[in-house]
């Protein structure tokens, strides 16, 4: 039974980057009544285990490791008297926003708010998701479950490892285990480009001489107890494993670093709509959900390859909100904005172009496949708006283009159209 | 002459960076974005050095963040590992605390990336 009864004028639903950022920005704002709500028993999210640097370019223009960048919004928050209830997990949302919470001091509590953000994040793809025949032996581990492990734990999983997915986990991983002393075999990528950060295949697998296998696969998994070894073979066009290269490589550990899927069981819970493209809600310019005074922000709406990114997005996010509570009007949404030709998802994807924030829009998108040289146009149904020349895109890297407010407005814009289109490339252009 | 092609690691971006390198000289230096390429470019080619972010033990049961403060030459990141390996450190410590100077004979020193109790 629920006996403790909260009010708060602003709750924010996760401690890692976007929920800090977020929660800062709304109390820089004015609203005095925040509180976080963080389900481990620190904050700073995922940050606190990705102790390699490469973090903060963006934001604070050095570079720092995610435990460095996470202590600077976690010293602010601290600073700003943020109020923060750790070790609490929230079990229910719904769409008028009462929440159910419980930890282990208090109880179950009932909070009601006026405003939310949803700043949960996302989890790995495991093993289930990507249906690896074989026996389920020990030494098989999510890529962020083995980071955890030796960056935060102390533990080595594993000696002799094979990673499958050239996610950026997994990467940094593959570097992470050859300093520790392991012998990291081969990374397994069964599309024919990597989907990490080309600077990661770069200094992560580049500089230890790790393979790339690009186009392979795990097709089995031996050992009854412990992992003894996995089967590799190459795929064809559609990614059917060729038997007639099959390969047995030795190893006692096989990390999967196969994708990240946005967390979205509250969300779901509270009606907000869902984009089938990104798995996050959908959200419009201010990044506010189909439910009106719950916003999103961070990798909960799509997963982002840079922090300095969730921050930007947080930070709209607890500006949005300080907007919704102290608004008059409700919001119109009246732009739809819709993905076109080589374009994965768009997110924002409504906009109520008169209520933009900052006087700019950024729109953050992926191509579909990886192009050398590509064309965005960004065309309302009222004309062209953009055209850009882009080079060296693909997926794993996130394309952010920015539009005026003034591009926007005023133009009785229904819809939004994004689009990629590849371009010849001249030699010696 | 000889010509290599260095991928940028300063941002994400991962500019493709043409070098073209004449007796152990740099020559010319193209297709870069922005001005860190060109500082990176040249000590790719000369003189490679990495960032060495790590763990240390801490005598309470876990593990402490580290990182080199400054890149480190490419080819002592391991021999840095070694020299780490065996050192405890005893809380409190801050972000920034300093937890070895002068690592691998570099002159850099090793500081916490985070805080422990």
């Amino acid at each position: 039974m629920v006996t403790i009864l909260i009010t708060k004028n602003l709750v924010v639903i996760g401690g890692g980057p976007a929920g800090l950022a977020a929660a800062i920005e709304a109390k820089k704002n004015g609203v005095d009544d925040v509180l976080l709500v963080e389900r481990d028993s620190g904050l700073g999210g995922i940050l606190q285990q990705c102790i390699h640097n490469g973090f903060g370019l963006h934001v604070f223009n050095e570079e720092l490791t995610g435990p460095e960048y996470a202590d600077r919004f976690i010293t602010e928050l601290e600073q700003m008297g943020i109020e923060v209830l750790l070790d609490t997990m929230i079990i229910e949302l719904t769409r008028d926003k009462k929440i159910i919470a419980v930890n282990r001091e208090k109880g179950l509590m009932q909070i009601q708010a006026n405003a939310i953000i949803l700043a949960m994040g996302c989890r790995e793809r495991t093993r289930g998701a990507i249906n690896i025949p074989g026996y389920r032996p020990a030494g098989i581990y999510t890529a962020g479950t083995a980071q955890r492990f030796v960056n935060i734990e102390g533990y080595m999983p594993g000696k002799e490892i094979v990673i499958l997915g050239s996610g950026d986990i997994g990467l940094i991983m593959a570097r992470r285990f050859t300093l520790e002393g392991a012998k990291v075999k081969c990374v397994a990528e069964i599309l024919p480009y990597s989907n990490g950060l080309t600077r990661n295949i770069v200094q992560c697998l580049e500089d230890y001489n790790i393979p790339l296998l690009l186009s392979h696969t795990v097709v089995d998994i031996h050992g009854r107890y412990r992992v003894e070894g996995v089967t590799i073979a190459e795929v064809d066009g559609d990614l059917k494993p060729i038997h007639s290269t099959e390969k047995y490589i030795p190893c006692d550990t096989l990390l999967l670093s196969v994708g990240l899927i946005p967390e979205n069981e509250l969300s779901k819970m509270a009606d907000i709509q869902i984009d089938n493209l990104t798995s996050g809600p959908v959200v419009n310019q201010r990044m506010e959900t189909t439910i009106p005074g719950i916003f999103a922000c961070g990798n909960v709406v799509h997963v982002h390859d840079l922090v300095d990114f969730v921050t930007m997005e947080a930070q709209l996010a607890g500006k949005g909100a300080v907007d919704y509570l102290g608004e008059k009007e409700p919001t119109t949404n009246n732009i739809s904005v819709i993905p076109g030709e080589g374009v994965g998802y768009v997110v924002p994807q409504l906009i109520d172009a008169d209520k933009i924030l900052n006087k700019k829009q950024n729109f953050f998108l992926r191509c579909r496949a990886p192009m050398e040289k590509a064309r965005l146009l960004v065309e309302s149904d009222k004309g062209p708006i953009r055209s850009k020349v882009l080079r060296h895109i693909r997926p794993s890297e996130m394309i952010n283009i920015e539009i005026k407010k003034e591009e926007l407005a005023g133009k009785d814009i229904q819809s939004l159209k994004i689009s990629l289109q590849e371009e010849g490339v001249i030699e010696g252009d | 002459m000889t010509k290599r092609v260095v991928t940028c690691i300063v941002c994400p971006k991962g500019c493709r960076i043409d070098v073209e390198i004449n007796n152990g000289e740099i020559t010319s230096i193209k297709n870069y974005d922005c001005k860190r390429g060109i500082d990176y470019a040249k000590s790719e080619v000369l003189d490679p050095r990495r960032i060495l972010t790590t763990t240390v033990k801490l005598s309470t049961g876990r593990v402490l963040p580290i990182r080199t403060i400054e890149p480190i030459p490419k080819h002592l990141l391991k021999k840095a590992m070694v020299e780490l390996k065996d050192k405890i450190v005893v809380p409190p410590v801050k972000v920034g605390d300093v937890i070895a100077k002068n690592i691998v004979g570099t002159g850099v020193e090793v500081i916490a990336t985070a805080n422990a109790k």
